[in-house]
């Protein structure tokens, strides 16, 4: 009895968590469905903002980039990583401290730190540098970097490297073909997984808004500030 | 030969080298020696960029006021939190599963469209506006979205997800056998909690807490969209130093970010040291 009863409190606080949580999510949705929402229903159902946006061709522009710039510096940063790694590992294994040590300072320097002082620093260099779309990827890199090496490190550790990478050149494999050949296919799912599951939260319009502000004054319209704008426009549209 | 190979390998490091050179160490060294450097951009060393963060007003406010919300929000959120994620554990199955991608999925909702949707929710027209308009209820009328409160609550609603996705692993390290253990013993589930549970599950209550303060203090996407200019918090007072419409001053932008950055460590550090102390005192 006693058990049920506790049961149905799990159960009700997870209900009452999971409806916080999703209820944003629903309004928005539901808001973008009608033309109008001054009383306490809403009136008019219309698709006409959807359609508008699939339309509108800077709305295309704008997710590509967004798929760009989230894709591009997690391939960037793991191959970085992989490569550094794959030295660490298997020739300087004093350097694994330092390494982490570099891999853990992002976490310091997270949310609005790491965009301004690229900013600040690369805002008046030459090309490509002072390119925004290079500038956000190369970022990027960095704000994922802490999560893709501790992907790497712990799927390192699973499969046991250093010892698989021993009995690999006791059967004759030299050290690159034992860690690319050996090692890398047996971490390889475990890194996917790990990019799949990457925090592409706030930080990157925290990126892009940054290095944006001033980039609209020169007349270049920059790459998420479209994607953030549309992402409300296309609510706001369905306003209308 | 041998040093020939040893200057192969070494190229591998390069492109990490290039990346992590360029844009972790360069920018944050930048900003560091940029901080002490004279407004203006005059060479030479001074602590005035600092001076004037810790005597105007402005900025102190803005400290106190990211300070106060990063706090808050981080306290609330981890309780909050810390009853789902035990709700979780304990009821388990499927209901946790869903719970945990409802989680996954929500975590990304921040920024921009977390502030938009909270726009329509409790905003000037907002639907809960309306509505509290409409039963007379004032609370609800007069709800204060573009201020501190406001943004607190928008804050709350991006730690939950977070707090709860760190905090349930830590759940799964409470065995099942340490609770029978305490009730064949006589112990009640508050007893369990008390003495066995919570003193777990501590240093990750700690860890969470720090990685949400970090988060909710950094946080610049949320606040801007929500209150642009006008609440003074340390993300949005230092990139109105950098891209700002009226004045830019990166020097004082460069000492805001260095305060912020300190503030971030500082709480990576004390939680270290209470998570030391905790751990001699279970060693001794």
């Amino acid at each position: 009895m006693h058990k049920k009863k506790k049961g149905i409190g799990n159960g009700l606080v997870l209900w009452i968590i999971g409806i916080y949580l999703l209820f944003p999510l629903l309004l928005t949705f539901l808001y973008s469905l009608f033309t109008e929402w001054i009383t306490i229903l809403p009136e008019g159902f219309s698709l006409n903002g959807y359609a508008e946006l699939f339309q509108d061709s800077y709305f295309w522009q704008s997710i590509g980039r967004s798929l760009l710039i989230s894709i591009v510096p997690i391939v960037l940063c793991t191959v970085a990583v992989l490569l550094a790694m794959y030295v660490v590992v298997v020739y300087l294994p004093g350097l694994d401290k330092i390494m982490r040590t570099i891999c853990t300072i992002p976490y310091a320097i997270q949310g609005v730190i790491l965009p301004i002082s690229v900013l600040g620093l690369y805002a008046n260099a030459p090309e490509p540098f002072s390119n925004r779309v290079f500038m956000l990827v190369c970022t990027y890199c960095i704000v994922v970097l802490p999560y893709i090496y501790q992907g790497v490190r712990n799927n390192l550790n699973a499969v046991h490297a250093p010892r698989l990478l021993e009995a690999a050149q006791m059967l004759g494999a030299g050290k690159f073909y034992a860690f690319w050949k050996i090692i890398l296919p047996n971490i390889t799912s475990g890194i996917m997984v790990c990019g799949k599951l990457f925090p592409d939260r706030t930080d990157v319009s925290v990126l892009s808004h940054a290095p944006v502000g001033s980039a609209c004054q020169r007349g270049y319209c920059g790459p998420v500030r479209r994607d953030a704008a549309d992402f409300s426009g296309s609510f706001r549209t369905a306003e209308r | 030969m041998k040093k020939k190979q040893s200057i192969k390998y070494l190229f591998a490091l390069l492109p990490f080298l290039i990346l992590v050179g360029l844009f972790e160490v360069l920018p944050v060294i930048s900003i560091i020696v940029r901080s002490f450097m004279p407004q203006g951009g005059a060479i030479g060393v001074t602590l005035e960029n600092y001076i004037r963060i810790f005597t105007t007003k402005l900025y102190q406010s803005a400290i106190w006021n990211s300070l106060f919300i990063a706090v808050c929000s981080s306290a609330i959120g981890l309780a909050v939190a810390f009853f789902g994620a035990k709700a979780a554990y304990e009821k388990g199955g499927t209901a946790k599963k869903i719970f945990m991608s409802i989680l996954n999925m929500v975590s990304n909702f921040s920024g921009v469209p977390l502030a938009f949707a909270y726009i329509i929710m409790l905003g000037n027209t907002g639907v809960f506006t309306l509505i509290g308009q409409k039963l007379r209820i004032g609370f609800l009328a007069e709800f204060p979205l573009y201020s501190v409160v406001g943004l607190m609550i928008t804050y709350i609603y991006f730690q939950i997800p977070l707090a709860a996705l760190l905090l349930i692993p830590a759940f799964e390290s409470i065995k099942k056998e340490w609770k029978d253990a305490v009730g064949l013993l006589g112990g009640s589930s508050r007893t369990f909690w008390f003495k066995v549970g919570l003193p777990v599950l501590m240093p990750s209550i700690l860890g969470t807490f720090s990685t949400m303060f970090a988060n909710a203090i950094s946080a610049y996407a949320t606040a801007y969209a929500l209150v642009m200019n006008n609440l003074s918090i340390l993300p949005i007072r230092i990139s109105e130093q950098f891209v700002g419409d009226v004045v830019q001053n990166p020097q004082l932008g460069g000492a805001l970010a260095v305060v912020l950055m300190l503030l971030m460590v500082l709480s990576i550090l004390i939680n270290e040291k209470i998570l030391q102390g905790n751990r001699r005192k279970r060693h001794a």
